[in-house]
């Protein structure tokens, strides 16, 4: 029975890096350092900007000292992939956020690569 | 070595009673010692790293149960368990339940918040669990496996990332995150891309065959073993990241494929001032009472290993004999992970804790001419 418990865990690791190369944030399925994004986020809720310090504090997130262009500066970095940063705003949004009406703009390079953007509003 | 061994008296007795409790006791539970003291080693880093501290509250779960639970309720009793489970674990009592307290705390600890989740709480709780299924006797395959699917599940998903196979993502991280200036240096005498190009089929190479296979297979674990070791050294001495506790709790896990504790005829140490501090300290540390010392030069016991210090075989051989005695004694171990892991000792007691390990467990000693250092 231990033996079993073990081999099931075992299992669905194995399980979870076959799921890793579908469209799903990257947990469990050890993807430590897939990528290296940078990424910046704007949000409002009713309208009134939130500061970064209150953006950090909303969803819990990090920074990093990044170098760039001969200086460090302090940056939003998510070493895993950046659908978990999308995955941790809408599930944020959805839930303890859900009567904000607050809109999410998120703008991240993925391994110094162009900018992209992805955006989050409530539904009507 | 008959006087360390005779049957007790009141005194041995109590002397036997007190050692149970002893943290530094390794044989006599459950688990067989390489493993307990694994477990030991890996919660002495958690604790040096400050990972106790930072047990969470549910915030954004991966199951939505945890919403329901209150917050400060749950974190206390996450570290409440985990100090509980710690001490019985160091005491020697019930080290199964213990571990897999310890490994439901972590794991538990990551499905309630995702901004908790991390790579290296996830591999603690997984090592403590399995450590916790893993049979008394025979290799415990199940660690095996953990790392095993670890190292391969990385690589693959770096392989098929277009950036790590071009090395886009080696060079932004090194020169934007990091900032190494080693990398920088290597990037300069040659190319960007070709330096970054091949540091990333490095990793995806050792990550996906090179460690999997020879992990795998019983007569090439100990290779495995010390280019794990390498692995992690050259990404600690070139990023300065140990990654959390990642890199210690990997380099701890291998106690895995050591051998259970045999016992260790040392010959030849001598009575020396300097001979008697040291194996007063060595028997301090070795509470199971495996080693024993003998002042033959060229003593021979069939029953353990052999160490003999004194060896007419060259210095090369002696030395590779005083590293036998280091890799045999728990207290390398201790000594280790204590560099790895105390966060407020500077960086170099990691540098020289990766260095040690790179030479105490290199693999082919027996390839130089003139070793004969046989153990049983």
């Amino acid at each position: 029975m231990k033996l079993l418990f073990g081999v099931l865990m075992l299992s669905l690791q194995l399980l979870m890096i076959v799921c890793a190369r579908f469209d799903i944030p990257k947990y469990f399925c050890w993807a430590p350092h897939d990528q290296q994004c940078i990424y910046h986020l704007s949000v409002t809720i009713d309208g009134k900007p939130l500061t970064s310090k209150q953006i950090n504090e909303r969803y819990h997130l990090n920074t990093w000292r990044y170098w760039n262009n001969g200086a460090y500066k302090w940056v939003n970095l998510e070493s895993r992939s950046i659908k978990n940063v999308k995955n941790i705003i809408r599930q944020y949004e959805a839930t303890y956020g859900n009567n904000d009406r607050t809109k999410v703009v998120l703008s991240y390079r993925i391994n110094g690569g162009q900018e992209q953007t992805w955006q989050w509003q409530p539904q009507q | 070595m008959a006087a360390r061994n005779k049957p007790g008296n009141g005194s041995r007795n109590n002397d036997m009673n007190s050692a149970r409790y002893n943290p530094l006791k390794l044989s006599g539970t459950d688990l067989p010692s390489h493993l307990l003291l694994m477990v030991k080693l890996l919660t002495l880093a958690l604790i040096g790293k400050g990972y106790i501290q930072h047990l969470p509250q549910p915030f954004l779960p991966f199951l939505p149960v945890f919403d329901h639970i209150h917050g400060v309720l749950f974190q206390i009793t996450l570290k409440t368990s985990f100090i509980i489970a710690a001490l019985l674990l160091f005491t020697n009592q019930k080290v199964r339940l213990s571990c897999f307290v310890l490994g439901s705390v972590f794991l538990l600890g990551t499905l309630s918040s995702k901004t908790y989740y991390s790579n290296a709480k996830f591999f603690c709780g997984l090592i403590y669990i399995l450590t916790a299924l893993s049979e008394s006797k025979g290799r415990p395959w199940l660690i095996h496996g953990q790392l095993i699917i670890m190292y391969f599940g990385s690589g693959i998903n770096k392989v098929l990332d277009i950036d790590w196979r071009t090395g886009q993502y080696f060079d932004h991280w090194m020169i934007h995150v990091i900032h190494a200036k080693s990398y920088e240096l290597l990037a300069d005498l040659s190319s960007h891309e070709f330096i970054s190009k091949m540091l990333s089929w490095k990793t995806m190479i050792i990550e996906i065959v090179v460690l999997p296979v020879t992990l795998f297979f019983r007569k090439w674990q100990a290779v495995g073993v010390w280019i794990g070791i390498v692995f992690h050294s050259l990404a600690f001495w070139m990023s300065g990241l140990s990654f959390g506790v990642f890199m210690a709790a990997a380099l701890i896990s291998y106690l895995a494929f050591a051998p259970d504790s045999p016992r260790v005829y040392v010959h030849g140490l001598g009575d020396s001032l300097l001979a008697r501090v040291l194996k007063s300290i060595l028997r301090a540390f070795d509470v199971d009472e495996r080693f024993i010392f003998s002042e033959e030069k060229d003593g021979q016991d069939s029953t353990g290993v052999n160490i003999k210090l004194l060896s007419e075989n060259g210095w090369l051989t002696r030395l590779n004999q005083w590293r036998l005695l280091a890799i045999y004694h728990p207290l390398t171990y201790i000594l280790l992970t204590v560099f790895f892991s105390i966060t407020f000792l500077p960086n170099i007691f990691q540098h020289l804790a990766t260095m040690a390990c790179l030479i105490l467990f290199f693999p082919f000693y027996g390839a130089f001419k003139g070793f004969s250092g046989k153990v049983n």
